[in-house]
């Protein structure tokens, strides 16, 4: 049994350095490409017509795109062979929420939603790698705005929580420890219970809209990255209410 | 006019790294490799330097070190070019010795930005 676990693990290892090296190659001719339609758009500020710049801005946030998800498809593969370093510096979650809700005031603000927050007062600093856990919240915000229609409201929050209000069976998590508890929920169109454990799979989409894109990989790699720092990320939701992602961080004192 | 060594060995980024870099007004010499950059080192000083660390047949790493114990080049700032995320590389070109770093892709805007800092600073 063990030589099959030992196998197994040895193949998917193999298989991330490939898809790693593969993302690793491709971003020279997507540098290029990038280089060439933003040199295209630089040096022909002037002359030129309303058609090509369009087509121009087209090309230009499909780059973009097609960078993030190479990004991710990269991310995922290094996460789930285990060779990601996590670089944990003591940080206030405060922090880390209001960097994110700042990067997304444009597409906010254009879709006239409103933030409401209700972050603890002194929450406990957390040793977390700032960037992974900007990139989780950001996810989450991500979707949040996503699958809520316009002139709605998302609502974050935190708390501090002790393990006893907790259901113990379904999360796993540590009897004796305390946790940040960061909480986003929107009023969007909901999540069914069949999909609210689905969704975290790799290249799960959401059972209604074609048009809302993505790569499928955000939540996977966000659970992976919460795992990583010991904790637990999961949805509550009911169809047509809204619905609402959770994660916990453990605290260190 | 300040002079700017690009090592990159993918000709078709070097041309448009070329061609942004003298839209801004930089003289660009482009070196394939290692081997061109040793020739190029005895008979020009440049007032900066890109260096793409992905280099095939030669470590980048050791290139950058060479580069910075080179007496006439010693005070001369390095920008390695990586395609590593942003935490990867600002550990790695601190390791090196390099002063900056770019992640491709690249946004110019960040590249122009680096360069002029980084002359300024000389």
């Amino acid at each position: 049994m063990k030589s099959i676990h030992v196998k197994i693990n040895k193949s998917n290892s193999i298989r991330a350095d490939i898809i790693a090296g593969f993302a690793h190659e491709l971003k020279t001719p997507i540098a290029s490409v990038k280089e060439a339609v933003s040199l295209l758009v630089d040096l022909n500020k002037v002359n030129c017509d309303k058609k090509t710049k369009h087509i121009l801005s087209i090309a230009e946030s499909e780059i973009n795109r097609l960078i993030k998800m190479i990004d991710n498809l990269l991310e995922i593969s290094l996460l789930e062979s285990g060779k990601i370093r996590l670089y944990r510096e003591k940080t206030k979650i405060d922090e880390i929420i209001n960097r994110t809700i700042g990067s997304k005031s444009f597409i906010i603000q254009r879709k006239n939603m409103r933030i409401k927050k209700y972050l603890i007062a002194n929450a406990p600093r957390v040793i977390i790698d700032k960037d992974r856990i900007f990139e989780v919240v950001a996810n989450l915000l991500d979707n949040a705005i996503k699958f809520t229609p316009e002139y709605g409201t998302i609502t974050i929050s935190t708390q501090i929580i002790k393990i006893d209000e907790f259901q113990l069976k379904k999360l796993y998590l540590n009897l004796k420890q305390e946790y940040v508890k960061f909480t986003i929920t929107n009023t969007g169109p909901g999540i069914s219970k069949r999909n609210l454990t689905r969704i975290f799979q790799k290249f799960e989409r959401p059972d209604t809209d074609r048009k809302i894109r993505g790569s499928g990989l955000g939540l996977a790699i966000a659970q992976n990255i919460i795992e990583l720092h010991k904790g637990k990320i999961w949805a509550t939701s009911e169809k047509g209410k809204g619905a609402s992602f959770h994660f916990v961080i453990p605290v260190e004192r | 006019m300040k002079t700017i060594l690009l090592i990159e060995d993918d000709i078709n980024l070097a041309e448009l790294v070329k061609i942004r870099l003298e839209s801004h007004g930089y003289q660009i010499i482009n070196v394939p490799d290692g081997l061109e950059m040793l020739k190029i080192m005895r008979k020009t000083k440049p007032d900066l330097i890109i260096l793409d660390i992905m280099l095939p047949r030669i470590d980048g790493y050791k290139l950058c070190r060479l580069l910075k114990s080179y007496e006439p080049y010693k005070n001369i700032p390095i920008i390695i070019f990586t395609a590593l995320t942003g935490k990867e590389s600002k550990i790695m070109a601190k390791d090196m010795g390099a002063e900056s770093y770019i992640a491709k892709p690249f946004d110019s805007n960040k590249l122009i930005g680096e360069i002029s800092n980084l002359l300024k600073a000389n």
